[in-house]
């Protein structure tokens, strides 16, 4: 599966992104997480309609708007989108 | 019934009975202000985050800007921003997705900066704190004076050129904005208990600490600091004491809900209300960090324009609640 860590920049992008690598570890089957940032960050969070950033991006369905610092949470997260 | 005699019996079985404190010392004084404060805003804080935690759930701020521009409102929008903004959230880390959006949308950037101004001054959080702390009264005359703020700020900032004044890529990015959009997390008709307890629990934690070293704090002044210390300096006549606190929180920045109960034990103690409230709202409505990320979406001079509205609404605020309290 395709995970996104959408952002513009942020300090706390950057964490949830961190925090997503380590999640997509303990799925450990084919993932594959991507950092969208910056200038493309805000495209894409326009293209999904939303207005606040981070956001977790799963298949391309929205799995999670905001901060989450607990990595099973965000695990859990995407594997409830991708199913 | 007062609602909250239970938490005073427990802070005073554990002060007077299990440590054996005397009463009326001034530690057992301050350490039972600071278990009966605790409990009772930890209390409320879980009540609100829940309820908080469904709106949310309902209305999220994507569904907000669909609802502004999905109509005319003549002026009614200013009102309709100023109070979403103090029922949602808002992080600075999201000021150019929300300016964008917002912009993107067709609504007017005197609408957005409704949103923007009231936001960070009214949130559940510190509502709860001042009414346990305050009372009703004079904290539903501060939410509407935050909404108010919100609206005036709003409708001066209207006036300003946003081509000349909001970056061009920020102009350039809202063009591409499609407000027809639906979220794809649009929350579908089924109640998620669960979620929303969950949420309410993650919220109270994360902001408890700082309610403990707010309260810890204001317990010892309450229990340290003798009876009405600051009255001869600071007493409402005052003038100075508004513009004052107002200037010296701007380069502060905490969570209202770890001043608030600081100035409730500075109040007591005889700091004027007005003082106290200016220097609450100004560490959390302007802020260095805050100003640092909306350069990148504004120009300097609004930016300044920005911050002096809202510097000038907290010192009227301030005086008004020195007259009224």
């Amino acid at each position: 599966m395709t995970i996104e860590v959408v952002g513009t920049g942020c300090p706390t992008c950057k964490q949830l992104y961190a925090l997503t690598l380590r999640a997509a570890e303990r799925i450990g089957s084919e993932t594959k997480v991507e950092y969208v940032s910056e200038a493309a960050g805000m495209k894409r969070l326009m293209e999904l309609g939303l207005m606040r950033s981070p956001a977790l991006v799963v298949n391309g369905k929205v799995a999670m708007v905001g901060f989450e610092p607990s990595i099973d949470a965000i695990k859990e997260k995407i594997l409830e989108t991708s199913k | 019934m007062d609602l909250f005699a239970p938490f005073q019996g427990i802070s005073d079985w554990l002060v007077y009975n299990v440590l054996q404190l005397e009463k009326g010392s001034h530690l057992a004084d301050s350490l039972n202000f600071f278990v009966y404060d605790s409990l009772k805003i930890l209390f409320l804080l879980l009540v609100i985050n829940y309820i908080m935690a469904i709106i949310r759930y309902y209305l999220p701020i994507e569904k907000i800007r669909l609802f502004l521009a999905s109509r005319k409102w003549y002026g009614l929008d200013y009102v309709l921003a100023a109070s979403f903004g103090a029922i949602t959230p808002f992080c600075s880390c999201s000021s150019i997705p929300f300016f964008v959006g917002f912009l993107g949308t067709g609504i007017p950037i005197g609408v957005t900066f409704a949103f923007l101004i009231t936001s960070p001054l009214v949130n559940e959080a510190a509502v709860v704190l001042l009414a346990g702390l305050f009372g009703w009264k004079l904290t539903i005359v501060y939410v509407l004076s935050g909404i108010l703020l919100g609206v005036i700020g709003g409708l001066i900032l209207s006036k300003v050129n946003v081509r000349k004044h909001i970056n061009a890529d920020i102009l350039t990015l809202s063009k591409n904005v499609r407000s027809n959009i639906e979220s794809s997390e649009n929350p579908t008709a089924k109640l998620a208990w669960g979620l929303w307890w969950r949420e309410a629990i993650q919220l109270t934690r994360k902001l408890f600490p700082y309610i403990l070293i707010g309260v810890g704090l204001g317990a010892a002044i309450h229990g340290y600091v003798p009876q009405s210390f600051f009255e001869q300096t600071l007493h409402s006549g005052a003038w100075w004491t508004v513009p004052l606190a107002t200037i010296v929180a701007v380069p502060l920045y905490s969570n209202a809900v770890g001043v608030i109960p600081i100035m409730q034990a500075l109040v007591i103690k005889g700091v004027p209300v007005g003082a106290a409230f200016a220097f609450m709202m100004a560490t959390v409505g302007l802020s260095l960090p805050e100003a640092l990320i909306l350069k990148k979406v504004m120009s300097y001079k609004l930016l300044a324009l920005y911050f002096g509205v809202v510097t000038i609404g907290i010192m009227i605020i301030g005086y008004m609640l020195n007259i009224l309290f």
